[in-house]
């Protein structure tokens, strides 16, 4: 036996005592060699020969299992409080993991994986449930749930009230929403009979005048529609001007959904919030496509008149298009409505202008073309809203959140000035999605990795190498400060910190407009907290098993040097990254690509050197998978702890500040605001230009 | 070279071991040989008596440890004092002056 065999027999007997804390028992004859080597070195140094000086240093070295007792009794506290942290460790950090997992998904899917707040099949079943509806307030929402349709289950509460015009209206705008599924016939009878209940409301007659031409012509609205009826298409025009001559219109929209927001109890939590904004988002709104189809229509009707010489009849239909715009416009309600009701005034302008002269109503004309030309300088869009260059669909990509996105086109019709309002907060709730997604995926692969070292933790028990004994390693308190600070409060006050503060995110644009500039955020932030949380776990046990003899196999620097390099390239990119360019989405999405499956295709790689290991580093495989599956649990919770109620707290700052209108309001502030400034300036707009006439008079 | 008692000895392992980590980071073997020095060989201690001892102290948090590589490439475990051992240390050096002070007064009264 040689020396170095001797000394380290020697020095595992002095230490066997602490065998049942592998880590303790690696460290201290670890630290027994080192004392035996520099002994023996120091008698040699003095002349001694190599076996004298062993012989020296047994002698003073006293009895092994004296030592290994007095060891022993030195750390029995330590090693009894070691057992039980192992303990607690080893079966309690991935049951949390696993209740801060679900904590995640339920943050993420408030309502469960399988539903969606904003489907409206969703609260229609479930809304009673969160809100303990009483059977009367369900039925005056939900109508008589077991009739199979939606407009049916609707019918059902009028026949309850068959005198309320409020109930009948509201049924009749969830058939019309369905109107494909019912014949003409039943429909023209079902507006009839609304007609007959509420005369003086414009809306039936608009709606029986759509439902006679779609019966008067093939193909009606499309380019081949062919007449077939002359005498239902005199009977559509009929209602049209019953329409021009009836000053209400109503279609009971706001009525209904304030009548139902009352029958909810009072919530002032987030969900109950969503389910009320969802509940505003269901509001149908079916007139606005007839009541556009018709300002459609009647051009083609004059002409068909001119053609058969009846021109003169027109003249009760030529202001149609702004009467009608001016009754959707006094009743809007949403941002929708309103911006149709707006798009009308441009339809008169190619549309109409031109028959007022034909039928010699020049003066007329001018009248009305000067109220459209006020309305639209009202409306236009200031200079100053405006960047150089930039077109106003870019201007309110960038300002708008998805409420302005869907509205883009009716938006750019009307040419509106709405870069000025403040969509703030409805952007930030998207964004606040976008990280809970985020969230969910980085939980998702700690998880993943943590399962997996459970399962390699194990790897040790099969293999031909059951006395290089594996040690879970329990790093001490300061190296947890570090490692948490290093690994996820640096990185998530960093991106914290970036993202909130505009000039550096770039977070004044919708979500959807800089998509792929997000997309690489998110990959980058997932990615560096998970490389750093590697690396720094990495470099502590390697130090720490190198120190306990462990055979440590040498790691790839240049793997290393890549993707720090690669995530730095990638935050300098995302960083400069301002337009919806090309060559900017070319290079994020590329990017994000490279950066993602480097860290995929290393993962699979380090998982299958973690199985297929060499029996030489079975030892420091097995321990580092032991020590691993732990702290990667505990990673974990520590994102959930970390980020939940920081995003939670700033969703729901962003619900209050974004209040809906009044104690049952249906609707963003913002957009509310907007309507109500809309209405107010084109009422000003109508009254100047009727001051003006009478003063010309 | 005087013997001294067992008991004796043990109660002053600590305190010393204290005291020298308290003045620079040692491992243990370097431990051996500056007590052996700075006692002139009156103290001679063995492996059973300092590594039980390095072991209680880092347990209750008096001392900390870590590893380093020597220039001959051999790893060092070196022990520092921390905070707590410090206040250890100044309570047990004024305990011994004022034991040693009266036990001396006692022994040698009147020599």
């Amino acid at each position: 036996m040689d020396i170095k065999q001797k000394i380290e027999d020697l020095a595992s007997r002095a230490s066997m005592a602490l065998k049942g804390d592998s880590e303790l028992f690696l460290e201290a004859k670890e630290e027994l060699i080192s004392h035996l080597e520099d002994k023996v070195d120091h008698l040699r140094h003095e002349g001694l020969s190599e076996e004298d000086a062993w012989s020296n240093a047994v002698k003073c070295f006293g009895s092994p299992s004296e030592i290994s007792e007095s060891l022993l009794s030195a750390n029995l506290k330590r090693i009894k409080l070691r057992a039980l942290s192992r303990l607690v460790i080893r079966y309690c950090f991935f049951p949390t993991s696993l209740l801060c997992f679900f904590w995640v998904l339920s943050f993420i899917f408030p309502y469960g994986l399988d539903k969606n707040y904003t489907n409206s099949s969703f609260w229609a079943e479930d809304l009673d449930e969160y809100l303990e509806l009483s059977s009367e307030s369900s039925f005056l929402i939900y109508g008589d749930m077991s009739r199979k349709t939606i407009e049916q289950q609707q019918r059902a509460i009028w026949e309850k009230f068959p005198g309320n015009k409020m109930y009948f209206s509201n049924y009749f705008t969830h058939l019309l929403a369905k109107r494909e599924n019912y014949s003409l016939d039943y429909l023209i009878k079902e507006c009839s009979f609304g007609e007959n209940l509420e005369p003086e409301n414009a809306r039936y007659n608009l709606i029986l005048g759509y439902l006679f031409l779609e019966k008067a012509y093939e193909g009606f609205g499309t380019d081949e529609e062919k007449l077939i009826d002359r005498k239902l298409l005199d009977q559509a025009v009929g209602e049209l001007k019953k329409v021009m001559v009836k000053t209400h219109y109503n279609h009971y929209g706001l009525e209904v959904v304030r009548e139902r927001v009352e029958l909810f109890p009072e919530v002032e939590d987030l969900v109950g919030r969503l389910h009320r904004l969802s509940y505003a988002a269901g509001m149908i709104l079916p007139d606005v496509s007839c009541i556009r189809s018709l300002t459609n229509f009647l051009p083609k009707y004059f002409k068909l008149l001119e053609q058969e010489g009846k021109l003169n009849e027109v003249e009760s239909l030529v202001d149609f298009c702004l009467h009608s715009a001016k009754l959707l416009h006094d009743n809007s309600t949403t941002l929708i409505e309103l911006l149709v009701g707006r798009s009308l005034i441009n339809i008169w302008k190619r549309d109409y202008a031109s028959v007022y002269d034909k039928i010699g109503m020049e003066e007329k004309r001018k009248e009305m073309e000067a109220l459209v030309l006020a309305v639209n300088k009202e409306f236009e869009m200031r200079e100053d809203d405006l960047e150089k260059g930039k077109s106003l669909e870019d201007k309110l990509k960038k300002e708008a959140g998805i409420l302005v996105g869907m509205l883009m086109p009716a938006v750019s019709e009307a040419g509106g000035r709405f870069v000025n309002f403040d969509f703030t907060w409805i952007r930030w709730i998207e964004f606040i999605q976008g990280e809970k997604v985020v969230l969910g995926i980085l939980v998702f692969l700690f998880l993943l990795f943590s399962i997996s070292f459970y399962i390699i933790g194990w790897r040790w028990r099969f293999s031909k190498r059951l006395d290089s004994i594996p040690v879970m390693l329990i790093p001490r308190w300061p190296f947890w400060i570090y490692f948490i600070g290093l690994c996820f409060v640096l990185p998530l006050f960093l991106y914290y910190f970036y993202s909130r503060l505009t000039v550096l995110s770039g977070r004044e644009y919708s979500i959807t407009y800089l998509y792929h500039r997000y997309i690489l955020e998110a990959v980058l932030l997932i990615s560096f907290i998970l490389f750093s949380f590697w690396r720094c776990i990495k470099v502590y046990l390697d130090h720490r098993f190198l120190a306990l003899r462990i055979n440590v196999p040498k790691s790839s620097k240049k793997m290393n040097v890549i993707i720090w390099s690669l995530l730095l390239v990638g935050t300098a990119i995302a960083l400069m990254i301002r337009d919806q360019s090309e060559f900017s989405q070319w290079i994020s999405t590329y990017l994000a690509s490279v950066i993602f499956l480097i860290l995929f295709f290393t993962s699979i790689i380090l998982f299958i050197r973690f199985i297929f290991v060499k029996l030489d580093y079975i030892q420091y495989y097995t321990s580092m998978a032991r020590t691993l599956a732990p702290v990667f649990a505990l990673g974990l919770s520590i994102c959930a702890v970390i980020t939940i109620p920081y995003l939670s707290y700033h969703e729901i700052r962003c619900f209050q500040k974004d209040e809906v209108v009044g104690r049952n309001g249906l609707f963003f502030q913002a957009e509310y605001d907007m309507v109500l400034d809309m209405k107010k300036r084109f009422k000003k707009v109508i009254q100047n230009h009727k001051d003006s006439l009478t003063e010309k008079i | 070279m005087a013997e001294f008692s067992s008991d004796l000895t043990r109660s002053m392992v600590e305190s010393i071991v204290l005291k020298l980590v308290s003045e620079k980071a040692l491992y243990g073997y370097e431990i051996i040989k500056v007590v052996n020095q700075r006692t002139d060989g009156a103290f001679q201690w063995k492996e059973g008596t300092l590594y039980p001892c390095l072991h209680r102290l880092e347990s209750a948090g008096l001392i900390e440890s870590y590893w380093e590589i020597a220039e001959n490439g051999r790893k060092r475990k070196y022990y520092s004092i921390s905070k707590k051992g410090s206040k250890q240390l100044n309570k047990k050096a004024e305990e011994w002056s004022s034991f040693s002070l009266a036990v001396n007064k006692v022994l040698f009264a009147g020599t």
